[in-house]
């Protein structure tokens, strides 16, 4: 009974102390957060909360002209142009390494696929500029640093996590179904289609919307091609700036005493709750059965 | 080709020209950073305006650095992947919790390095250094390993737990001696790969960590790293051979990360041959 109780005693403090670790890691979260929505805030009040600042394309900070809107429209398009590029390709190494390939290519296909993954975005960005910024010149014409070239860069960088995530999503489909299906009389393209797409649909989601949510948190590599244009936008082949290429940027001009330094606070904000909401959307699919 | 396959066909071509773009990425690297490869770049100091600069600080501060990141983030993220796993209770907060740590999994690290420069380096007043910079790596680790070390310990199948704490085991003797030695594998996996993303990391050290390197390793020591210096001498140097030195630089990074995902890798495959088939199969 003494012993007992002693125990009782210990357990009761090591589950406080995991919940202590928990606890502090949620305060930091919740911290981080505070203090951006502390900065925002204040700088949106030293703007007297117009809505111009996330509208506006005007942006000259020595001369006290701060509207976001430009770096946002950036970061969709470069995101959306990311995407558009990795999907395909991403879903179709995901369909080769899941059905196609036999057990020998299909383990090589995996190794290679993890290294790649592991490759730095900072070596992304450099082959950005030694090959992806020069063929965009050839090819379009115009300075080369663009919103298609850091589209494009992006897209190679995502694409061996994204495809890793997809073929993980396909292989989980249960061999029965594949033989039912083509037991009645499905051919594999329909087999693909129409059943093992279709039923992989909300994992796709998932791995999909972490893509995405990486793709607009990438700062290195997308500055590095961009080409920093914050002066009105030059359209996809044009270059331009998003919202972490000129939290980067300007992290030095505007050190924390300038009355606009809350401004990159607000910027960070913006790319938190775009983040947010993207987890939220992720995880509803899979609460689902 | 069978009839009906035509999709099967076009997921071979579309593989070949991914793996394609992405060897392109790793052969090139390697040929510039061939080219002007010496030995001796592993040791020297770097050089601002003269050629012949070396890497040697960049790559102490960035070993150091990732450890002392791990060290710093590793312990308290895993207590709170036992926590979410195993003293959790089923509550809609808990849930909550997890959702916004997986939202900050992926936090842009430019946020990170945003949040640390302000606190750390304009608050505190603490120099651009290997303290700032491992600090800034340990905050982007340590949801990450909270989130990735849930969802491994996760994966320990549940009756391994009923058994040991039917046994007369107490919860804390039932993670530690059943459920991480069972997770041990996939935890080891996943610390190659952490390690590779903090060695990679450069977008939150740029601000943090800075760009020079100090006379000798210290904690307030300006602290670059090799992804930094790759990313500034490609971008800014000014050196008349900048060309071979951040191609070099970025080749000793990237095996650098491949070398921690296939240790990590591999390692985790001996401890699982080591264990033996017989066990699990019961």
């Amino acid at each position: 009974m003494e012993r007992h109780a002693c125990n009782g005693w210990i357990e009761r403090w090591q589950a406080r102390l995991l919940g202590a670790a928990t606890l502090l890691v949620a305060t930091l979260v919740l911290t981080i957060t505070l203090i951006l929505v502390v900065g925002a805030a204040k700088f949106l009040q030293s703007r007297g909360w117009r809505i111009q600042v996330l509208l506006g394309a005007h942006w000259n900070p020595l001369a006290g002209h701060f509207e976001i809107g430009l770096f946002i429209v950036d970061t969709i398009i470069v995101t959306a142009l990311a995407m558009a590029l990795t999907l395909p390709f991403g879903l179709g190494v995901a369909v080769f390494g899941a059905y196609v390939a036999g057990w020998r290519e299909r383990a090589a296909l995996r190794w290679l696929l993890t290294i790649f993954a592991a490759v730095p975005s900072v070596a992304m960005g450099w082959w950005g500029l030694a090959v992806v910024v020069p063929s965009v010149r050839r090819i379009f014409g115009g300075p080369g640093f663009s919103l298609l070239a850091a589209g494009a860069v992006l897209a190679v960088m995502l694409l061996p996590t994204f495809s890793l995530l997809a073929l993980e999503v396909l292989d989980k489909v249960p061999e029965d179904w594949h033989q039912a299906s083509l037991a009645l009389g499905a051919s594999e393209d329909q087999n693909l289609l129409q059943m093992a797409l279709k039923v992989s649909l909300p994992g796709l989601k998932t791995a999909f919307l972490s893509a995405v949510a990486r793709a607009m948190g990438e700062t290195v590599a997308v500055q590095m091609v961009i080409g920093g244009a914050v002066y009105g936008f030059h359209g996809v082949l044009g270059p331009g700036a998003t919202l972490t290429t000129q939290i980067l940027t300007d992290m030095a001009i505007l050190p924390l005493g300038h009355p606009a330094h809350g401004v990159l606070d607000l910027m960070a904000l913006i790319l938190l709750v775009a983040l947010m909401l993207l987890t939220t959307w992720a995880q509803r699919g899979d609460d689902r059965p | 080709m069978r009839r009906g396959r035509r999709w099967y066909a076009v997921s071979y071509g579309i593989t070949l020209v991914a793996l394609a773009a992405l060897f392109w990425v790793v052969c090139l690297l390697a040929k510039d950073g061939l080219a002007g490869w010496h030995w001796s770049l592993l040791t020297r100091f770097p050089r601002e305006l003269g050629s012949g600069g070396g890497i040697g600080p960049e790559l102490v501060n960035t070993v150091s650095m990732v450890i002392l990141a791990e060290g710093l983030s590793v312990p308290p993220g895993m207590a709170v992947a036992v926590w979410l796993t195993d003293y959790a209770p089923m509550a809609s907060w808990v849930r909550w919790l997890t959702r916004v740590l997986i939202a900050f999994q992926s936090i842009p690290a430019i946020v990170i390095g945003l949040i640390v420069y302000q606190t750390f380096v304009d608050r505190l007043g603490w120099p651009l250094s290997v303290g700032t910079g491992t600090i800034a790596l340990a905050v982007l680790n340590l949801p990450a390993v909270a989130v990735l070390g849930a969802t491994v310990l996760g994966e320990v199948p549940g009756r391994l737990r009923e058994g040991s704490l039917a046994l007369g085991a107490t919860r804390i003797q039932t993670v530690w001696h059943i459920v991480l030695p069972d997770a041990l594998p996939a935890l080891v996996d996943q610390l190659g790969y952490s390690w590779a993303r903090l060695a990679g990391e450069t977008a939150a050290l740029i601000f943090t960590a800075g760009i020079n390197v100090g006379p000798r390793w210290g904690w307030f020591q300006p602290g670059e790293t090799l992804a930094v210096h790759f990313w500034y001498v490609r971008t800014e140097g000014v050196m008349p051979d900048w060309r071979s030195v951040a191609a070099a630089t970025g080749l000793v990074l990237v095996l650098i990360t491949g070398a921690a995902v296939a240790g990590g890798k591999l390692w985790a495959a001996r401890i699982l041959a080591k264990r033996g088939s017989g066990v699990k199969e019961v």
